[in-house]
């Protein structure tokens, strides 16, 4: 297990001592040894690194150095082969400091002890060895640590990754969900406005015929019946009023087969809005309700079916005004955003300051025959008629409460 | 002067009936009813309407045909025709005078009232 030759660097300024060191290691039993012998502290080292030896044997008190600087200098350029201090007999404090900043060993001197020499130099060899490989191994075992290290580090990473992946996924999907909802009670809205359009035409032959009859009788009895019984004015007054209330139920049904006809033009906003204004004054002034118009300048025409937006507008700023009944004040806002660069949008905004929509009725409030105003006459078309007719201006509507009271419309037109 | 001679041609038996007696009690006009449009054309033929009223939804011959037939007639072409119809919108009746096809029409259920109303238009 031993290297059966090894070579020594013994540096050593007195010959006798050296020679003496010299041949005990060259009759040391199972080794070959081959010796080099240094007077000085620098040829040792010019020797140093001229050859590659197994073990060094110094002399700490040389001609051109001494004590622990002799070691300091020899160990500096000894890049790793073992040192084996030698020392006088009084002296061993020094060497042990010496083996305290890197010496293998120290041989005393003068010892007799031969095979105790030769197997200081041999174990430190082996020493050095062992040191060696265990420094190799540990620098194994780091290297697997680290490399241990990068990979969990790594993983850790990539599950990081993964978890905002799978986090930005989720997001995505809820997203996809929410739309698909939204899409859901689009379509399902759609398909009540279809199944109503499609009714409306057969309901209203059926049902506006003997309307005609009914109106057509009550006015024969108002003529043929003495009115001086006040009874009978007032109970044929109820009839005339029901037969105005069931037709106008009917009209407002039909209003939505004809909504998909259009008749397109390209229009100013203003001048329907006054005119629905126009026709409301009169409500307006008996309500004392206050308007208050913010209207921007230069606002782009609307691709729109007049008629239609015309019914629109007069039945929100009815609808504002039925919610003042003790007065009040109607702001109208008109004016244009910028989307992106090519895209703009004009806003109507019409707000009352009433009492607000409940919540409860806030999200149906555009369902066919959805009224709060029932027994005031209310046929709870008006509303979903106008979301229909936005619609197909491809136009939005968006009804919230106001936080200062009261209820506000938005329009918003695409341009 | 002779009355005023109107044509109501209606498939609904009842409501030509009190149109007539409406229409008879409140002006000077001799009313003649007819609920079968593909009858109609001979009837008017031999009343000589100065006036008719024509529903559009018939089973048999709807209003529409049966104008056009009229408008053929050499002696029928030129008597003013006004729709009856269940079938009119809001916003059809919102706008001033309305037509079909060129021809003014009223919505029912309409009052006797608007009918007079609208013969005059048309007669005087």
């Amino acid at each position: 297990m031993l290297e059966r030759e090894i070579s020594v660097l013994l540096i050593e300024d007195e010959p006798e001592v050296a020679a003496l060191m010299s041949a005990i290691l060259k009759k040391a039993k199972n080794i070959q040894c081959q010796v080099d012998i240094a007077g000085q502290l620098t040829s040792g080292i010019d020797l140093l690194s001229q050859k590659k030896f197994n073990a060094i044997l110094l002399d700490l008190s040389l001609p051109d150095s001494s004590g622990l600087e002799t070691l300091r200098s020899v160990y500096a350029r000894a890049g790793g082969t073992p040192i084996v201090v030698l020392t006088g007999i009084d002296d061993e404090e020094i060497a042990t400091q010496a083996v305290r900043q890197g010496a293998q060993d120290y041989i005393v001197k003068g010892s007799t002890d031969i095979n105790g020499m030769v197997r200081s130099v041999i174990y430190a060899i082996e020493r050095k060895r062992s040191e060696e490989v265990l420094r190799k191994a540990h620098d194994e075992l780091e290297e697997k640590v680290r490399e241990r290290t990068a990979e969990l580090q790594q993983a850790n990473k990539n599950l990081l990754k993964e978890i905002e992946e799978r986090r930005e996924k989720e997001e995505e999907v809820r997203i996809a969900n929410f739309r698909l909802k939204e899409t859901q009670s689009q379509l399902i809205q759609a398909a009540k406005m279809e199944v109503v359009g499609g009714l409306a035409s057969g309901v209203a032959h059926e049902v506006k015929n003997p309307l005609a009859i009914i109106l057509q009788g009550v006015e024969y009895l108002e003529r043929k019946i003495p009115s001086d019984d006040q009874s009978i004015v007032t109970t044929i007054g109820f009839i005339r009023n029901a037969v105005e209330r069931a037709d106008s139920i009917v009209r407002g049904l039909m209003d939505f087969s004809s909504i998909k006809e259009m008749n397109i033009s390209k229009q100013q906003i203003v001048p329907i809005i006054d005119k629905g204004l126009m026709l409301l004054k009169h409500q307006f002034d008996k309500q004392h309700i206050k308007l208050e118009k913010q209207i921007a300048d230069n606002l782009p025409d609307i691709a729109m079916d007049r008629n239609k937006i015309e019914q629109v507008l007069l039945n929100l700023l009815m609808n504002a005004a039925d919610a003042m009944p003790k007065g009040g004040t109607l702001t109208l806002k008109i004016y244009t955003k910028d989307n992106l660069p090519d895209a703009m949008s004009l806003i109507v905004e019409i707000l009352d300051s009433g009492s607000g929509i409940e919540n409860d009725a806030i999200d149906q409030i555009f369902d066919p025959f959805f009224t709060t105003k029932r027994t005031k006459g209310g046929t709870g078309l008006g509303l979903s008629i106008v979301r229909s007719i936005l619609e197909t201006h491809k136009a939005g509507i968006e009804i919230s409460n106001r936080p200062e009271g009261g209820a506000q419309i938005t329009i918003t037109f695409s341009i | 002067m002779d009355k005023r001679k109107i044509l109501i041609v209606d498939d609904e038996p009842d409501f030509t009936h009190m149109i007539k007696l409406n229409l008879e009690a409140a002006g000077d006009y001799e009313v003649l009813t007819e609920n079968q449009g593909n009858k109609a054309l001979g009837v008017a033929k031999e009343f000589k309407p100065d006036m008719i009223f024509l529903d559009i939804i018939m089973p048999d011959m709807d209003g529409p045909q049966l104008l056009a037939l009229l408008r053929d007639d050499v002696v029928l072409k030129n008597i003013p025709v006004v729709f009856l119809t269940a079938l009119v919108t809001k916003n059809e009746i919102t706008e001033e005078g309305a037509t079909i096809a060129g021809n003014m029409f009223l919505a029912k259920p309409v009052s006797t009232e608007r009918l007079i109303a609208c013969i005059r238009e048309n007669l005087e």
